[in-house]
């Protein structure tokens, strides 16, 4: 025990220094516990209420829904809000939950939780409940595939046995099946249809059933893979598990899902925004904060001031046309093509600017390579998207994709050097231009917006001068 | 009568933008004036109708691959004339795996293979996700492609890539990648592994157009490919 004292007050002092340097969202001091002390998640004590949230999509706004509302609630709450979602980030979101003498000083700790490392981590901390959002393809070297995924949360599950809740997406086939047959208790949430009409993926993250092995089909979908499910085979028990928590109402331009419970009590709850990502934030963070005893009302009161961060989509309007920096996870096939799927969906006439290429493409082309293949540009091909400008440094390789998936050569500018990208946007006859930005790069998808901004109120400017 | 091209498990074993080699081969022999057809043969189909000039099958993840293992295994003769026959067949990623003896799976079970070659594969709990380039004597330049598997395969006597510069070869310390046995090519890269070498291809089309052919190559992939060599060669 006197090596993990060592550590807790090694990492405490360390913290208060970067503290005292304005530095709180450095995980420096967690890291430092856990090289002390590798089992310091085991030994740290934790508050009477743990609730891991993890997912490929979905999980950093629902982990902030949750922790925000158990804040209101008057709950002292320590979660990694800086998105330090492994261990390094749990020690160091535990260390400050405790004092010098580890006698825990707050209430309840909210760890947002990376998929593949959670068997060994969550092994240590043992949640009260791990929420799982979904399971989709993701970066291929940080996550393999989602089977790999699957079992990587599926051992987590084992380990912990019933020392857990599990809180699953009922529409996701390839989630809902984990934790079972492991002692754990199941919640499920779910919604019912939409009415959506989404594109028929190239590439599917689940085919057969993993029962079977016969085909999956839907009633209906919502995105990718997700939707309400059934083995084809009759006698195969693969099917969407019923809902604890069922949005069976979903209005959209309302803003508004009404969630029914198993015991027959109804709830509106207000949305957050108009995607079908965020409903499903909204259904899981009410679903998970219903588990650990939020009253409806007060959930339902919070979510009413609640939006999605700025940060992922803002725009500037100039003579009439919105420019808009909007975040688009690359990597991330399910994200990317929802993204594209929305930009045929959304009516208005657009420019598409493509600023998507991380910095590891440079090292890892292969990679992004197959990543582009895997998602849907095909969606891109719609009459109301009148321009798709490529830039960064996989230029070629994004534009030879959009020729591939059908796209008029006519339409595709592909642009070699990322200065002159403003110089091919339209400032005339269309209604919406778009930046599409990698997440990891606020500024850079921004700056882009705003240099096409300018050059359309430098365009005009000379006009003016010569009229 | 056009070229017949076979899709093997174009769903089921297509987790990474594999159907781009395809949809990029019909794209390039279309270019030449000819006529292609696609059969797309799945889980619970018949698999093989006749005699075709070009069969493929992507990747899939582990549970995937061993499910069209077992769709094969009713119609392996058929795989297997046709590779004695002569006709051009690439399966990519862990697709290859399936023709070989056996693969041992992580839990610790045989699964027995086609057979059709000797080699073995055997699983671990390791994930291996790597870019890769490699050399081989049928062609004048190095191929890059992308690897995402959990095993080694041994006792593979004539890779297809036979010294590799950059990533994992088959097994550890092998320096090798890949089978190669007549016209059937086998590697462990995945995805849209064509489009990203044009030059590999071209020795596709060049074989399939036969007196049909002339340079085609699209100027976006080519100089996309010296990018990419380009990036990789700076970390070797």
């Amino acid at each position: 025990m006197l090596r993990f004292y060592i550590a807790l007050w090694a990492s405490k002092f360390v913290d208060a220094l970067l503290r005292l340097k304005g530095e709180t969202r450095d995980d420096w001091p967690g890291l430092l516990a856990f090289k002390l002390c590798p089992d310091f998640l085991a030994k740290v004590k934790k508050p009477d209420l743990v609730i891991t949230i993890t997912g490929t999509n979905g999980k950093t706004t629902t982990t902030s829904l949750v922790a925000g509302k158990l804040i209101e609630a008057g709950l002292k709450v320590s979660y990694n809000d800086w998105g330090a979602n492994l261990h390094a980030g749990y020690c160091l979101n535990l260390m400050r939950g405790v004092n010098i003498f580890n006698k825990c000083k707050i209430d309840v700790s909210i760890l947002e939780a990376d998929e593949k490392t959670l068997a060994k981590t969550m092994g240590m901390i043992e949640p009260d409940y791990i929420l799982v959002t979904n399971v989709c393809k993701d970066s291929l070297r940080r996550n393999g595939h989602p089977e790999y995924i699957y079992d990587c949360i599926n051992n987590a599950f084992k380990k912990l046995g019933s020392k857990t809740t599990a809180i699953l997406n009922a529409n996701d086939p390839i989630s809902s099946t984990l934790a079972e047959g492991t002692g754990a208790r199941r919640i499920f949430y779910g919604m019912a249809d939409m009415g959506l009409h989404p594109y028929e993926n190239i590439v599917k993250d689940i085919t057969v059933c993993p029962v079977c092995g016969k085909p999956i089909e839907y009633d209906y979908r919502f995105y990718r893979h997700l939707g309400k499910f059934r083995c084809s085979d009759p006698k195969c028990s693969y099917r969407t598990p019923d809902a604890d928590y069922y949005a069976e109402t979903i209005d959209l331009d309302g803003r508004t899902t009404v969630i029914r419970e198993k015991d027959g009590s109804v709830q509106t709850y207000p949305l957050i925004s108009d995607t079908v990502f965020n409903v499903f934030n909204v259904v899981s963070a009410a679903a998970t904060l219903r588990a650990v005893g939020q009253s409806r009302e007060d959930i339902a009161e919070f979510l009413s001031r609640q939006k999605i961060p700025e940060i992922r989509e803002t725009y500037k309007e100039f003579n009439g046309i919105r420019y808009y920096a909007f975040a688009t996870k690359s990597q991330n096939v399910s994200a990317a093509s929802t993204v594209f799927e929305y930009m045929a969906n959304e009516p208005s006439n657009k420019n598409v600017v493509f600023c998507m290429d991380e910095v590891q493409d440079r090292n890892h082309p292969t990679e992004t390579l197959t990543w582009i293949y895997e998602t849907d540009y095909e969606a891109l091909n719609s009459p109301n998207i009148k321009k798709i400008i490529v830039g960064g440094h996989m230029f070629l390789n994004h534009k030879l994709r959009l020729l591939l998936a059908g796209i008029p050569a006519d339409k595709i500018v592909a642009v070699e050097n990322d200065d002159e990208v403003p110089l091919h946007v339209d400032t005339e006859g269309i209604e919406r231009v778009y930046v599409l930005y990698e997440t990891d790069y606020v500024t850079k998808g921004q700056t882009w917006r705003d240099n096409i901004y300018k050059r359309a109120m430098e365009l005009a400017d000379k006009k003016g001068g010569e009229e | 009568m056009g070229i017949r091209i076979l899709h093997l498990f174009s769903d089921l074993m297509n987790m990474y933008g594999d159907y781009g080699n395809v949809t990029m081969l019909v794209r390039r022999l279309e270019e030449l004036g000819l006529e292609v057809s696609v059969d797309c043969r799945t889980y619970g189909d018949r698999l093989f109708d006749g005699k075709y000039d070009f069969i493929y099958c992507g990747a899939g993840t582990e549970l995937r691959r061993d499910k069209a293992l077992g769709c094969l295994k009713a119609e392996k003769e058929a795989l297997r004339d046709a590779i004695e026959a002569g006709t051009y067949v690439l399966f990519t990623g862990n697709s290859w795996e399936m023709l070989g003896k056996s693969i041992h799976n992580v839990d610790g079970k045989d699964l027995e293979g086609l057979g059709i070659f000797d080699y073995v594969t055997s699983e671990t709990d390791t994930r291996v996700t790597h870019d890769i380039v490699a050399e081989t004597d049928l062609l004048d330049r190095p191929v890059v492609g992308f690897i995402n598997k959990c095993g080694s395969v041994t006792n593979v006597d004539s890779p297809l890539f036979t010294k590799v510069t950059l990533g994992p070869g088959n097994s550890e310390g092998s320096g090798a990648e890949g089978y190669h046995y007549r016209n059937f090519f086998g590697t462990e890269m995945i995805g849209p592994l064509l489009v990203k070498n044009p030059h590999m291809m071209d020795m596709l089309v060049r074989a399939l157009a036969g007196d049909s052919y002339r340079e085609t190559r699209h100027d976006s992939a080519v100089k996309a490919y010296e990018v990419t060599l380009r990036a990789l060669s700076e970390r070797q």
